[in-house]
């Protein structure tokens, strides 16, 4: 369940606040699905942790151990046999010396001990001495001792004795190995035939039979101190269990403590290294996990003050984490700015292109215009409109909105589509820009404006009525190239109640007049020169027509820029009158009269119909010379497609003839006149008026056949 | 335009050819006011006349005020509907 905790924001907060929010929430949302699966997962790692680290450091330990207990055992072994085999071989020699004893007195007589199996001057040991020998060989510890005479031929061992240091073993062997009995071996020890011999060697052999395994060691004994040559053989064996065990005892004494004090220090050291290590590697890898937990940095810092390697750690990872929330900061300020900004800017042109053509040209029944804008990089807010609308007359508009993004693109589209429309329903330039402007002003919260030249071009005279909003006056093109001078107005969108005011001024066959914005004058050069207002007189001069015109000013400008950065729009506007094929001005004076007469005759020939048709223009132009006290008279006459179309314009006072038609006069009284408006009326097909500017505009339509003589 | 005064005592013919238009009714008019006073039946011969606009009209009216009898004949179809568009062809003898 998301919670917002932020209260509604404000509008314009809206775009730079939705990303923190939106943050915030995937934080809490993520807490709550993540906090279970992180908790397991920080438990599982904590016990592969531990078994991973300090296990190893256990086993290694304990393989330690065991190999010191082990190697304790093998040493001891070694020495133990050592130790049994030095004390052994003198041991042997002393008990030798006892059995001399036995034996040098009371020898018997002599004999060939050869001849008779049992040696008859070796006499068996009595009870007591074999006693005193088993006594013996329990205090040296051996496992037997025995006495026997070898012989080497045979392979064979003749007892004497055997006693050994069990009394349990002794009744045993008095059974199995009685005085005199013959063993034979396979393979007799070294010792053995050496003692025989009377050497006496510190060497033992291993012995394994039904008694147990053993070491036994050899010595010989003199029976004969006058005799060398009577030689016995003393054998000692000692009992290898035993002596294992004792190595046993003996390495454990050793490894015991050892082995404590090692496991201590295992113990200690696994303490050592959780509590200098693990601890701070685990605390900084919460901290780690926590870091960016949810899409927020926590930003905390370790600052663990230690010295040592996990310290270090600690520190790089403090280091890190300012550096990244810093590169964060940053990257979130300049991206955000920057996407916004530059999304801004591209719905912005998106919208500018979209409203304003790069050209519009229009050619059609003598109206010569030709429209073109170049936007900069960055859209400067110039728009233009060009038109024809219903009454057949050119409507021409150029704008420059103030400001750039997205608030001035719209401003822009609603003030052209505005313009657009109150001069296709027929309003004049100033009552257009007049409505305009007090209907920006109410909507405009960020005070936006534009200026704007607008004008209505008739055709057929050549009346342009235009009005100006703070706009850049427009030139004027004919022999020579000046500016119109209109009244500097006031740019639409700052004050309700503009004031503006139609002005009129009349285009003569091959004039023409070029709109542009300040981004042609303000132009600027690698050299920061302006492009001013002079050069674009100069580059006008002789232009014909409206393509030539603009087209002119586009090239002179963009090469003016000379690889400098087109930093505002480039908009130009050129409209001619180039249709006014039969236009005359005439002076409203009776005489003018043969000029009309002429254009009409001219254009339709002599017939009963141009006669009709001069009928009708004689008393619209008497009335005009009459009453109307105008200086200057328009007149066109134009042929189109089974009409003739003839244009009066006059700058005379408002006169309708339509609202003045004449009433009925008595017959009588019309000598004094009245029946000229009726006489026209009655001959024309169409009349249309309209006031353009200071111009009454009177336009007759006259049906004429196809194909006239 | 030209016009032919025929005087016959009281009686008096005037024809005229060409155009009757706001430049030449002044002279129509002049031509009239030179008649004898004594002549107060007037013929409009119009055969030869081509044009006919309101000046020329007027100039009817007061030829058509002045005299008793006052007859226009030889009137083409053109001038006819010029007539009749103004009402003239009601009030005036056309013949």
């Amino acid at each position: 369940m998301k919670k917002n905790n932020n209260k509604e924001p404000a509008p314009s907060e809206t775009a730079n606040t939705s990303a923190e929010v939106l943050s915030k929430d995937n934080q809490e949302a993520t807490e709550e699905v993540s906090g279970a699966v992180t908790d397991a997962q920080l438990a599982e790692k904590k016990r592969t942790r531990k078994r991973s680290v300090l296990t190893f450091v256990a086993i290694v330990f304990i393989i330690s151990i065991m190999i010191s207990v082990i190697s304790c055992w093998i040493v001891s072994i070694r020495g133990k046999t050592a130790e049994v085999s030095d004390e052994s071989f003198d041991k042997v020699q002393t008990v030798a010396e006892i059995v001399n004893d036995f034996y040098s007195s009371g020898l018997l007589a002599a004999g060939n001990p050869r001849a008779n199996p049992m040696p008859i001057y070796y006499p068996p040991l009595s009870e007591k001495r074999k006693t005193m020998l088993s006594a013996l060989c329990k205090s040296f510890e051996f496992k037997y001792l025995y006495l026997f005479e070898l012989d080497e031929e045979n392979s064979n061992l003749i007892y004497l004795f055997v006693v050994s240091s069990d009394d349990e073993l002794n009744k045993e062997i008095e059974e199995q190995r009685p005085y005199g009995t013959v063993v034979h071996l396979d393979e007799i020890p070294e010792a053995m035939i050496a003692a025989s011999h009377g050497e006496i060697k510190n060497t033992f052999w291993e012995d394994d039979n039904e008694f147990g395994t053993t070491y036994g060691w050899a010595c010989p004994v003199m029976v004969d101190k006058s005799d060398p040559e009577k030689r016995l053989v003393l054998g000692i064996e000692y009992d290898v269990e035993r002596l294992d065990k004792e190595a046993f005892q003996s390495s454990i004494a050793i490894s015991i403590p050892i082995v404590i004090i090692l496991i201590i220090n295992l113990v200690i050291l696994l303490l050592i290294i959780r509590k200098k290590i693990l601890k701070p590697i685990k605390a900084i890898s919460t901290k780690m996990n926590s870091f960016a937990d949810g899409g927020v940095i926590s930003g905390e810092r370790l600052n663990m003050k230690k010295n040592d390697e996990i310290g270090e750690i600690a520190d790089s990872f403090d280091k890190m984490s300012d550096d990244i929330q810093l590169y964060l900061a940053n990257i979130n300020d300049l991206t955000i700015d920057k996407v916004q900004t530059q999304t801004q800017m591209k719905i912005a042109e998106r919208i500018q292109y979209g409203i304003v053509p790069e050209k519009l040209v229009i050619r059609e029944k003598g109206i010569d215009s030709y429209a073109l804008e170049k936007p900069a990089k960055l859209i400067g807010g110039d728009f233009y409109d060009c038109f024809v609308r219903d009454d057949g007359r050119l409507c021409i508009v150029m704008g420059d909105v103030s400001g750039k993004g997205i608030t001035a693109a719209l401003f822009m589209v609603m003030t052209k589509t505005a313009i657009r429309e109150k001069l296709s329903s027929g309003m004049s330039p100033a009552e257009v820009l007049n409505t305009a402007n007090d209907e920006m002003c109410n909507s405009n919260p960020e005070g936006l404006f534009a200026t704007v030249f607008l004008g209505v071009l008739d055709i057929s005279t050549g009346i342009l009525n235009y009005a100006n909003a703070g706009h850049t006056p427009p030139v004027l093109i004919s022999d020579k190239t000046e500016f119109l001078v209109p009244a500097p107005g006031i740019a639409i969108g700052l004050f309700e109640d503009a004031g503006i005011e139609n002005e009129t001024i009349v285009l003569k066959k091959g004039q023409g007049i070029l709109l542009y914005t300040d981004g042609v004058t303000e132009a600027v050069d690698p050299d920061d020169n302006f492009y001013g207002e002079e050069r674009l007189l100069k580059v006008l001069e002789g232009s014909e027509n409206a393509e030539q015109a603009a087209e002119a000013v586009r090239n002179s400008v963009l090469s003016f820029y000379n690889g400098r950065e087109q930093f505002d729009d480039l908009t130009v506007l050129s409209a001619f009158n180039a249709g006014a094929e039969n236009a005359a001005h005439i002076k409203a004076n009776l005489e003018e009269q043969d000029i009309i007469n002429e254009a009409i005759i001219s254009t339709i020939g002599m017939n009963k119909l141009s006669r009709m048709i001069i009928l009708a223009c004689e008393e619209l132009f008497v009335n005009i010379v009459s009453y109307s006290e105008a200086d200057d008279v328009i007149f066109n006459c134009v042929k189109n497609n089974g009409t003739l179309d003839i244009t009066f314009a006059d700058n005379g006072r408002e006169f309708d003839p339509m609202k003045n038609k004449q009433t009925e006069k008595p017959f009588e009284e019309l000598d004094k006149g009245g029946m000229g408006i009726s006489i026209m009326l009655q001959i024309a097909r169409d009349i249309g008026y309209s006031r353009m500017g200071g111009y009454n505009v009177v336009k007759l339509s006259f049906t004429i056949p196809e194909n006239d003589k | 335009m030209n016009i032919e005064k025929t005087v016959n005592g009281s009686t008096a013919t005037v024809a005229l050819e060409g155009w009757l238009d706001t430049k030449t009714a002044p002279d129509l008019g002049k031509a009239i006011g030179e008649l004898p006073p004594e002549v107060n039946e007037l013929t409009l011969d119009l055969a030869k006349l081509e044009y006919v606009s309101s000046a020329g009209l007027r100039q009817i009216v007061a030829i058509h005020k002045k005299m008793n009898k006052f007859i226009i004949k030889n009137v083409s179809s053109e001038i006819m509907e010029v007539f009749k568009m103004t009402g003239f062809d009601r009030r005036l003898n056309i013949q």
